[in-house]
């Protein structure tokens, strides 16, 4: 055995932005030691945690991290370990063969880690077939204290002592000893640690070959060589299985079952980023009660949708974060404002185990900081299909409420009725006893003031409910608003910057004669531009205040005037035949001005759909179906892409930009239709073979 | 000298916009092109690697196309011989964290404001469009690309491994910013200043 001296290759500077900054947590910094474990090709990871208690005395603390991957040369380390962001990682995506591995370290930082953790560590590390095993030696706390000092800059000073020790030729591995432990580590949190690596492999799609990880300490007895395993999820209100076949090309998604009122699952052509397996549980707010009391308030557990690539956890990158604000959304789960913000769906709600492969979704592709996907379409369409899964749910929370009110009205019910019972039985215990009367007295009076109570009881209910619908109403109109503002600023922007650089061009340019018919297109725009601006700040004024009035009228008589009469000059215009078919008579309490937005919008989109139609036509029909009032609009102009159906309602979604279309159109008819608490689809469209029809429909007042 | 071409991707500009007037009587009405559809963009640049171009870039380049962090990173697998100024309406401070990062590593020329004066952008756009002209590694590029397809082909330099480059390769060598690539650049420099400081007399013309 010799010893020798082997120098780090990085700065100070290097070593206070990766070691400091990068790693906040220590979890984190054993979650990132593990990750290098796996990319070493590693069947099996221990971490043991020696005398790093309270009680323990911090000498004898240790942290020891071995696995049996394959090991790293003297070279490795001198070229490798000890430059930061090598470049190995980077070039290639998987680790060697037969293991192919994507990998899952980040770029270099896991050897800092081991900072983060203690100030001293020994790495022992050996390749399959050799003899000797090399062992180096690292102090960390001398580079604590060079860091510290101003004129030393690089570390490259600092003398690491490492030998070559005699070992079996069949031993493989690295083991990373830490010891001068920073900080003490309770039960609670190993445990924690234990939660967050159980995540790196699928619970559903075991890995193979396997990458088993165990946790040992010499002071807490639950971890004594205790294999770490994603425990089954229990107490979820719901649990969906999704699965596909590439073989008979269907993917399986969710679907609410409007009849019934619950949720079912349909079979659909596999999508465009390939089929996906997903598993999905749902916990209403009494299953995460139950939940956090089992997991003492840990509710860290429930943490949204994970997506795994041939079993392995890809993102979000399992990264320890315990404050959930903090968390990362990569999948754009919480980000959503507004989509009936009331009943949605938070990543608070659910755990997902999304599970993808390199064969069968080859169009997710790892971005390079394997911290996301590439934003393509594909990775675009699968997070919109998150999201749909995930709006099923949210009409099952808002069926779920339905049900719980009428439940509650059912109760209360009856218990009106049941003290009423009572009272008569009292009254006749009374005819038939008449001695008996002083003694009843007291339960006539008492079932009276109860009587009273429950009676209050529902009125102030009522009541209530009212005042909850009507700030319902208040907060659906300022949630739609959040999301409009902040569109709005980049839109008013955008046109801004439009007119500014048109009236700059005046300002420097004009009265130049060649350059008159410039001038004549710009002014003409900038009036475009300017009707453009004013509908925006028309329809951020609607809700101002003094013209949100309600009414009552008549939808049949208030949109055959509309049709008939007020948008006549419009279509003759434009040589649109229009036909007004209402049925039925229904009263709308609403703000008329919101209800005509909705059709003056559908018009207005109708028109540049028929730019090219020789014929062109719009229809509207009305009629009552069970509890809705529904109304069917429809025209033959070009239609709508199949896909689009829910997008062309998000703001600043268009595809007339050519022809003036600020794609606001119909995300204002979307906002008002929701404002009256309706509901408006697309739906199969009616002429055929050309056009598109949107179902509205408005359900009665109870 | 070849003439600098600006590109401009911008999902929401119209044709007649007057920073586009501007910039075609600046540059030449050919020079100026506007790409709507940020694919259609990246496909201009993938066919124009050698050309003289700056790009301004929008930042959201609407539905179902590739937004401004995805086409930098894009041009950057390919070239860094390319100007990209960032143009949008977005407000800087919405602009996440980590496309800042990567604007900046990855040699962004300038960030501005859709709402900037158009004098400001041309300002931007020049000043790209000098340093396009006076860096080494496009001056160098441009010389290698005036060559005939047959000469740059040929076998032009080898080095001491013995490991032999055409001009073609050299090209890839210097965009990609190799060890070769930058060895090149900083050797011609040396030979440059040495030019400079030994034979004034002969430099002048």
């Amino acid at each position: 055995m010799s010893k020798q001296e082997l120098k780090w290759r990085f700065d100070v500077n290097t070593f206070r932005l990766i070691g400091r900054e990068l790693i906040t947590d220590r979890i984190t910094a054993i979650y990132e030691l593990v990750k290098n474990c796996y990319d070493a090709n590693a069947t099996k990871v221990t971490v043991e945690f020696h005398n790093v208690s309270l009680n323990s005395e911090n000498q004898k603390s240790k942290i020891i991290i071995s696995d049996n991957g394959h090991g790293m040369s003297y070279e490795d380390i001198r070229d490798k370990w000890m430059v930061v962001g090598t470049a190995s990682k980077r070039s290639n995506l998987y680790s060697p063969s037969p293991f192919n591995r994507r990998y899952v370290g980040e770029k270099g930082i896991g050897r800092f880690a081991v900072d983060k953790l203690g100030g001293h560590v020994v790495i022992e590390t050996k390749e399959p077939n050799t003899n000797q095993k090399l062992v180096v030696n690292i102090n960390w706390d001398k580079y604590e204290t060079l860091s510290k000092s101003p004129q030393l800059k690089l570390f490259t000073d600092v003398e690491n002592t490492y030998s070559f020790v005699e070992a079996p030729l069949e031993e493989k591995g690295t083991t990373l000893i830490i010891s001068s432990i920073q900080e003490n580590w309770t039960d609670l949190n190993i445990a924690r640690l234990e939660r967050e690596l159980e995540k790196i492999v699928s619970p559903f799609h075991p890995l193979n070959p396997p990458f088993n990880i165990f946790i040992h300490s010499n002071e807490y007895e639950v971890f004594n060589h205790k294999p770490i395993e994603a425990e089954s999820i229990k107490y979820s209100t719901l649990e969906f299985q999704l699965n596909y076949s590439k073989d008979e090309s269907w993917q399986e998604v969710l679907k609410w079952d409007k009849e019934n009122d619950k949720i079912a699952i349909e079979k659909t052509e596999i999508k465009y980023f390939g089929g996906i397996s997903l598993r999905l549980f749902y916990f209403n707010q009494s299953a995460k009660n139950k939940f956090n009391k089992i997991y003492k308030n840990k509710d860290y557990r429930i943490d949204g949708i994970k997506i795994y690539r041939d079993g392995l956890i890809t993102t979000p990158f399992a990264e320890f974060e315990s404050s959930q604000n903090k968390k990362r959304d990569i999948l754009g789960i919480d980000k959503r404002l507004w989509s009936g913000f009331l009943d949605k769906v938070g990543t608070r709600e659910i755990i997902g185990i999304l599970d993808i492969s390199k064969e069968k979704n080859p169009l997710i592709i790892d971005s390079t900081n394997r911290q996301d996907f590439v934003d393509n379409e594909a990775y675009r369409e699968l997070k919109d299909f998150i999201i749909s899964q995930l709006s099923v749910l949210e009409e099952y929370k808002k069926n779920e409420r339905k049900v719980l009110k009428t439940k509650v009205d059912q109760e209360l019910k009856k218990a009106n009725l049941e003290v009423k019972e009572f009272s008569a039985a009292i009254k006749t215990l009374e005819k038939t006893n008449p001695k008996l009367k002083q003694t009843l007295k007291p339960l006539k009076e008492q079932a009276k003031v109860i009587d009273i109570s429950i009676k209050k009881g529902i009125e102030q209910q009522k009541r209530e409910r009212k005042e909850y619908v009507r700030k319902e109403n208040i907060y659906i109109s300022l949630m739609s608003l959040q999301d409009y503002a902040i569109h709005v600023s980049h839109a008013v922007r955008t046109s801004l910057g439009k007119v500014k650089r048109m009236a700059e061009f005046f300002k420097e340019r004009f009265p130049d004669p060649k350059l008159e018919d410039i001038f004549k297109d710009y002014a003409h725009l900038i009036y475009n531009e300017m009707v453009n601006l004013n509908k925006i700040v028309d329809f951020m004024l609607s809700y101002a205040g003094s013209n949100i009035d309600m009414e009552d009228f008549n939808i049949k008589n208030h949109l055959e005037d509309l049709f008939n009469k007020s948008y006549t000059p419009v279509f003759e215009a434009e040589n649109i035949k229009a036909l007004i078919e209402i049925e039925d008579n229904f009263i709308l309490h609403a703000n008329k001005k919101f209800f005509e937005d909705i059709f003056e919008n559908l018009i207005s989109n109708s028109i540049k759909a028929l730019r090219n139609e020789s014929i062109k036509k719009i229809k509207c029909s009305g009629f009552i179906e069970d509890d809705h009032f529904v109304l069917y609009y429809s025209d033959n102009g070009e239609g709508i892409k199949s896909g689009d159906e829910e997008k062309i309602f998000e703001m600043y979604y268009t595809t007339t930009a050519d022809l003036g279309g600020a794609g606001i159109g119909l995300y204002i008819v979307k906002t008002r239709v929701e404002s009256l608490r309706g509901s408006i689809s697309v739906v199969k469209n009616e002429f055929k073979p050309k056009g598109a029809t949107f179902k509205i429909s408005f359900p009665f007042k109870k | 000298m070849e003439p600098v071409k600006i590109l401009v991707i911008h999902d929401d500009m119209m044709d007649n916009d007057p920073l586009l007037f501007t910039l075609r009587e600046k540059f030449g009405s050919d020079n100026v092109i506007l790409e709507k559809k940020s694919s259609k963009g990246l496909e201009y640049i993938y066919d124009n690697l050698s050309t003289k171009l700056i790009v301004l870039l929008d930042f959201d380049l609407g539905a179902g196309e590739p937004h401004a962090p995805v086409v930098f990173e894009k041009i950057r697998e390919k070239t860094s011989l390319i100007y990209v100024i960032i143009y949008t309406a977005k407000q800087f401070s919405s602009i996440p964290n980590e496309d800042l990062i990567s604007f900046i590593n990855n040699e962004a020329l300038g960030i501005i404001q859709s709402t900037a004066d158009i004098s400001e952008v041309v300002k931007m756009v020049e000043k790209a469009g000098h340093q396009l002209d006076t860096r080494v590694d496009c001056i160098l590029e441009q010389w290698i690309s005036k060559h005939s397809a047959d000469e740059r082909t040929k076998p032009y330099l080898t080095t001491k491994s013995d490991k032999v480059y055409s001009l073609d390769d050299l090209i890839i060598e210097i965009r990609k910013e190799t060890e070769l690539g930058q060895q090149l650049e900083k050797s011609i420099l040396q030979l440059a200043i040495e030019l400079l400081t030994s034979q004034r007399k002969k430099l002048d013309d």
